[in-house]
C-alpha cells in the first residue's frame, strides 16, 4: 500500500503532476512533504516566530499555483525554496517599517546556556542572533549559508551590486560570530 | 571537540537548509496536519453545486485557522449533509453574510471554559438566537473584532485567555458560523494547550451541531478520545466521520488512524 504521507523530503514526480491536475490529496502529500522545510526557511527569513505560520501559508499557496512554472530543471525543494524566499520576502517589505523599528527596539540576548549538543536548541540560538541583525545582512547570509546561493546569484536576487551583497556578508559574519562567542568559545575549551 | 559536528557552534554559522527541527519552533503532529489542510483548501478551491438546490453561503474560518492563527477564511458553499464545496478565499477578518446552520440549537459552552459573564456586553448585538442578530452589521463586526483578538492571543500563546475569548464568542454567538468557528477553536485549545480533553470534548460534541463545521468537529471528538485512552470511543467516531463525511479533507487522516488503531498501534 503507498504510504499515504510521506515523509518530508522530495516529492514524488507522480504527486506533482497529480496536483497539477487538482487532485487534493496529491497536494496534501507534496505540501507534507515541503512543510519542515519551508518552516524553517521562512523562520531563518523573518525575526520571530508569530508570524512565521502566516507566511509559510502564503509561501506554500503561492508554490501550489505556481507548479505549472516548475520546469523539472532541479528538484521541486530548490525551486520551491525560491518560490518561498520571495514569497518572504514580499511579506517583509509589506512590513518594512514596523520590522525594522523592532529591529532597533531588540532586547540583548540572553546569556546562552546551551552545550550545543542540541541541534534543535542551537539552530534557535542562531535564529536569534539574526533575529537582531539589519534585513540586509540577515537575507545575505541566509541566501548564501542556507540556500547556498553564490554571490552573483545573490546580487541578481536581490538586486544589488556583488560587491555590495560581499560587504553584507562579511559584516552580518562579524556580528554573528561576536553575538555567538561565549558558546563557541566555551566549546573550544 | 563539540559534541554535534553540525551545529553551527562548530566553525559554520549557519547550516544549509534541511528538514531537520529547527530554527522553526516544534509544532505538534496535529497543528502541522492542520497547517496542511489549510494550504489545500486555500490553493485549490473545490466546487460542487448540485443543480436545482439553493446554496446557502457559510462565511467562516475553519477551526484549524482560528487555532493556528493563520491568516485566511473560506466561504463554504453548502449542500446538506454531503460535503463541503469551497469556493474562493476571503480574508480572515472579512467575515460576512452568514445563514445559520440547519438545526443548531445553542452550543453548550463547559462552564470551565469561561469565567466571563457569558452575557454580551451592553454594546453589542443581542445575542444571536438567530441569523439576523449576527447578520446585522454591528454584530457582524463585533464576532469579526472578537475573533481577531482571540486570534491575536493564541499567536501569543496566552493559551487561557484565548481559550476563554473563543469561549465567549461561542456563547454570545451560539447558532451562527462565527460562534461554531470559535466553540471548535475553543475545543482546540482546550485539546492541545490545555491539556483538557474532557474539556475539549464537551465543545468539540457542542459543535457538532453545526453541519458546516461538523468534519472537524468530528475529528476533533476523535482526538479527544484518543487523549483520554478510549480507543473504542476514538474508533467509533473516526468511523461516523467517514460515514456522515466521506469526501472531506480529513478522510485520508481519518483512515489511516482507523487503521493503526485495528493494528494496535498507539
Amino acid at each position: 500500500m503507498p504510504t499515504r504521507r510521506p515523509s518530508p523530503g522530495e516529492p514524488s514526480h507522480e504527486d506533482v503532476q497529480a496536483t497539477r491536475a487538482g487532485d487534493r490529496a496529491a497536494a496534501a502529500r507534496l505540501v507534507a512533504a515541503l512543510m519542515p522545510r519551508v518552516r524553517n526557511l521562512v523562520r531563518y527569513l523573518i525575526r520571530g516566530d508569530r508570524e512565521v505560520e502566516d507566511v509559510v501559508q502564503e509561501a506554500l499557496v503561492a508554490v501550489l499555483r505556481g507548479l505549472g512554472s516548475y520546469r523539472a530543471e532541479g528538484t521541486l525543494r530548490s525551486w520551491a525554496d525560491r518560490v518561498v524566499a520571495r514569497a518572504a520576502f514580499a511579506w517583509l517589505e509589506r512590513r518594512r517599517a514596523q520590522e525594522q523599528r523592532a529591529i532597533a527596539a531588540s532586547e540583548p540576548l540572553p546569556d546562552w546556556n546551551g552545550d550545543g549538543a542540541d541541534e534543535y536548541l542551537s539552530r534557535r540560538r542562531v535564529v536569534e542572533v539574526l533575529d537582531r541583525l539589519p534585513f540586509e545582512q540577515r537575507h545575505a547570509l541566509v541566501l548564501h549559508h542556507v540556500l547556498e546561493m553564490s554571490v552573483p546569484e545573490i546580487a541578481e536576487e536581490t538586486r544589488v551590486p556583488v560587491e555590495t551583497v560581499r560587504s553584507r556578508l562579511r559584516v552580518g559574519r562579524l556580528k554573528m560570530r561576536e553575538a555567538l562567542a561565549p558558546a563557541t568559545t566555551q566549546k573550544v575549551s | 571537540m563539540p559534541a554535534n559536528p553540525d551545529s553551527p557552534s562548530h566553525g559554520e554559522l549557519l547550516s544549509a537548509l534541511d528538514d531537520r527541527e529547527g530554527p522553526a519552533r516544534r509544532l505538534s503532529e496535529q497543528e502541522l496536519e492542520a497547517a496542511v489542510e489549510a494550504v489545500v483548501g486555500r490553493a485549490l478551491p473545490v466546487r460542487r453545486v448540485r443543480h436545482g438546490q439553493r446554496r446557502a453561503a457559510i462565511p467562516l474560518l475553519l477551526a484549524s485557522l482560528a487555532v493556528t492563527g493563520l491568516a485566511g477564511a473560506l466561504v463554504i458553499s453548502r449542500r446538506p449533509w454531503a460535503g463541503f464545496a469551497v469556493t474562493t478565499p476571503v480574508p480572515a477578518d472579512a467575515i460576512t453574510r452568514s445563514s445559520p446552520p440547519r438545526s443548531a440549537p445553542a452550543p453548550r459552552v463547559s462552564e470551565r471554559a469561561t469565567d466571563t459573564d457569558p452575557r454580551p456586553a451592553p454594546s453589542d448585538a443581542p445575542v444571536a438566537s438567530s441569523s439576523s442578530a449576527a447578520e446585522r452589521p454591528s454584530a457582524r463586526e463585533s464576532a469579526a473584532d472578537q475573533l481577531k483578538a482571540a486570534n491575536q492571543l493564541r499567536r501569543q500563546a496566552r493559551w487561557a485567555e484565548a481559550e476563554r475569548a473563543y469561549a465567549k464568542l461561542a456563547s454570545q454567538f451560539a447558532g451562527s458560523a462565527q460562534g461554531s468557528v470559535a466553540a471548535l477553536a475553543a475545543a482546540s485549545l482546550r485539546l492541545e494547550q490545555l491539556k483538557d480533553p474532557r474539556g475539549a470534548l464537551r465543545l468539540y460534541q457542542s459543535a457538532l451541531r453545526a453541519p458546516a463545521l461538523s468534519a472537524e468537529a468530528g475529528l476533533g471528538v476523535a482526538s479527544c478520545h484518543r487523549a483520554l485512552g478510549d480507543r473504542a470511543a476514538e474508533a467509533a467516531a473516526l468511523r461516523r466521520l467517514l460515514a456522515t463525511h466521506p469526501d472531506s479533507l480529513f478522510r485520508e487522516r481519518a483512515e489511516r488512524r482507523l487503521a493503526a488503531l485495528a493494528a494496535g498501534t498507539p
